[in-house]
């Protein structure tokens, strides 16, 4: 399997404080890799070096090959996606609308690009609304024109996921997209990320339930104390006692 | 141990009821203020002179407070040079007509493109700014922009005397007298909150309010944060220089003092009485404006105090505005519809 994402050797120092040491990772085309680790191993780090909005100590993310740089909506264009540990959504925003902004990546791709939606913008509405609730019904998203402050945490989490999938992204990384999300949002996730395999794209997926990543994943990934433990097939990895050693603290 | 996978239960999943899509609410807010606009005018504006002077007053608080609109207000930018913008406009109609053989009507885009590029240079020189610190350089710009045009004597801007002798602007073959130029006014005024009504709820206008809310989150949307930031302000201050022009033409003379800083506090707070949920909220605010400054001279009561009494205890009491009134009448008298369908 020919790889999509590549991470090079990453390492991330916080002043004397090494949050990780060594990290090779890839993720091939329509491939799922979910990446597990216990707080504070460094997932949400890789993560972030991989979408930008942290700058790596070392190391080097490829896509297709080509090293990606600068600001994270420079690699969201270049088509890398993700959502966050921790929801970040507007509030005042409907669930639709939070969704829809993620069309940025491929409607705004540069200043001319801007000002051609600026001056369209105030005669015709060019916006793919049904494309965007099409995708929000496939993962669970109903009654979009309720404002994002006011829904659970859940649909938050979804809205964010959903703003993820409508860039139509190469690579996408989702951080703990299951935790408050009901049993039909994780079924619509995992269905649309099942349709990304299929159509050849990666997937990082994060979470602590390793019933639901393992479920999906084509291979599992273990970080601990800043580096890969073990990574392989799902089933050898929850076979293995350095999985169970240094995951579970169960050996 | 043993890792049991459990797949989701899936015998309660429901197919979801297909979505009504997306409606749009910009079209009623903009027939009703249309037909005000045209009973304003006919009915009220030309039956005096002085009704025009008032109206060219709310024309141009109108567009100031709409050019604060998108910044401020969607994205959050705290950008208080607006007396500059206005004066970029105002003072590109008196020196294209006295000084330069240009068409008159050109100082309109003139004035607009000074004042988006005296915004972009502002917004590129503040961009690590936020808060407090950004709204204090930005009223230093506003206020050295003030004295520079009030203190350059007999050259450029005229000094503290102004310019005068601006001509009626003539365009293709119909001269702008008052009424014309009124019309004029609140025909911009409308174009201006509609179209930014229609900005707010597209694309470009969501990246905007994302970006506000977090900017790590519109970054991975791919928005470009920064360019979005300065179409914002630059957008803003070109909607801001109409007021200028329009004034300036109205008048005839502009003087340096129009154009201190003050005029932007007063701005500033026009969207917050009408409303920040929509640009016409700006529109209702300095209507209450005027109507308030003209309320307060029937009074015989100082105007300000007035003014200053009746906008705090708006904002303390209606803090969605006096839209947000009107929303909240609108929602009560639809569930009790709906109430009464049900019985």
């Amino acid at each position: 399997m020919s790889a999509l994402l590549r991470c090079a050797d990453i390492g991330k120092n916080y002043g004397g404080v090494t949050a990780l040491k060594r990290i090779d990772l890839t993720v091939g085309v329509g491939e799922i890799v979910g990446l597990v680790g216990a707080n504070g191993a460094g997932k949400s780090t890789l993560i972030d070096i991989i979408s930008g909005n942290t700058e790596p100590s070392r190391g080097a993310v490829m896509l297709r090959d080509r090293e990606v740089k600068g600001r994270p909506a420079r690699r969201a264009r270049a088509g890398i996606s993700r959502t966050f540990q921790h929801p970040q959504i507007s509030e005042v925003l409907t669930l639709r609308e939070n969704v829809a902004c993620g069309l940025a990546s491929t409607r705004m791709r540069s200043p001319l690009h801007v000002l051609r939606e600026l001056a369209l913008s105030a005669l015709i509405d060019t916006t793919p609304w049904a494309e965007v609730d099409r995708l929000c019904e496939s993962i669970g998203l109903t009654d979009l024109d309720r404002v994002a402050g006011t829904v659970s945490f859940g649909d938050l989490r979804l809205a964010e996921v959903g703003r993820a999938l409508v860039q139509q992204p190469d690579v996408v990384m989702l951080d703990e997209p299951f935790p408050g999300v009901d049993d039909e949002g994780v079924m619509g996730v995992l269905a649309a990320l099942r349709t990304l395999r299929g159509q050849g794209k990666g997937v990082l997926l994060v979470d602590h339930n390793v019933d639901i990543v393992a479920s999906i994943a084509d291979r599992l990934v273990l970080i601990a104390d800043g580096e890969v433990a073990i990574e392989g097939p799902v089933d050898e990895c929850l076979a293995s006692s350095v999985f169970r050693e240094r995951y579970i603290g169960v050996a | 141990m043993t890792i049991t996978v459990t797949p989701a239960r899936t015998d309660r999943m429901e197919v979801p009821p297909r979505s009504r899509g997306r409606r749009d609410t910009t079209l009623l807010p903009a027939v009703f203020f249309l037909v005000a606009f045209v009973a304003l005018y006919f009915g009220w504006a030309l039956a005096e002179s002085y009704h025009l002077d008032i109206a060219m007053t709310f024309t141009m608080f109108s567009l100031l407070a709409l050019g604060m609109y998108t910044p401020l207000f969607l994205g959050g930018q705290i950008d208080l040079a607006y007396n500059a913008y206005l004066a970029a406009g105002a003072y590109a109609v008196a020196i294209i007509a006295n000084r330069t053989d240009i068409p008159l009507v050109l100082a309109i885009p003139i004035g607009a493109a000074v004042a988006a590029t005296m915004a972009l240079v502002l917004g590129l020189v503040t961009s690590h700014l936020t808060g407090f610190h950004l709204a204090l350089v930005t009223l230093l710009a506003g206020t050295a922009a003030y004295r520079w045009i009030s203190s350059t004597g007999a050259g450029l801007t005229g000094g503290a005397s102004g310019i005068g002798g601006i001509p009626r602007l003539d365009l293709l073959g119909i001269e702008f007298g008052r009424e014309q130029l009124v019309a004029a006014g609140l025909i911009a005024v409308w174009l201006v909150a509609f179209a930014l009504s229609r900005f707010r709820r597209s694309l470009p206008g969501l990246a905007v309010r994302l970006n506000r809310a977090s900017t790590p989150a519109a970054e991975v949307s791919g928005i470009p944060t920064t360019s979005i930031r300065l179409v914002s302000l630059a957008m803003g201050a070109a909607i801001g220089s109409l007021g200028g022009v329009f004034v300036a033409l109205m008048n005839q003379f502009i003087l340096a003092d129009s154009y201190a800083p003050e005029i932007v506090f007063l701005a500033l707070f026009l969207p917050l009485l009408g409303g920040i949920s929509t640009p016409w909220g700006a529109v209702i605010g300095a209507g209450l404006l005027c109507f308030l400054n003209e309320a307060s001279a029937f009074i015989e009561g100082p105007g300000p105090l007035v003014f200053g009494g009746a906008s705090l205890a708006i904002l303390i009491l209606l803090p969605g505005g006096l839209i947000g009134v009107v929303a909240l009448g609108w929602s009560a008298a639809r569930s009790r519809m709906r109430k009464e369908d049900k019985l």
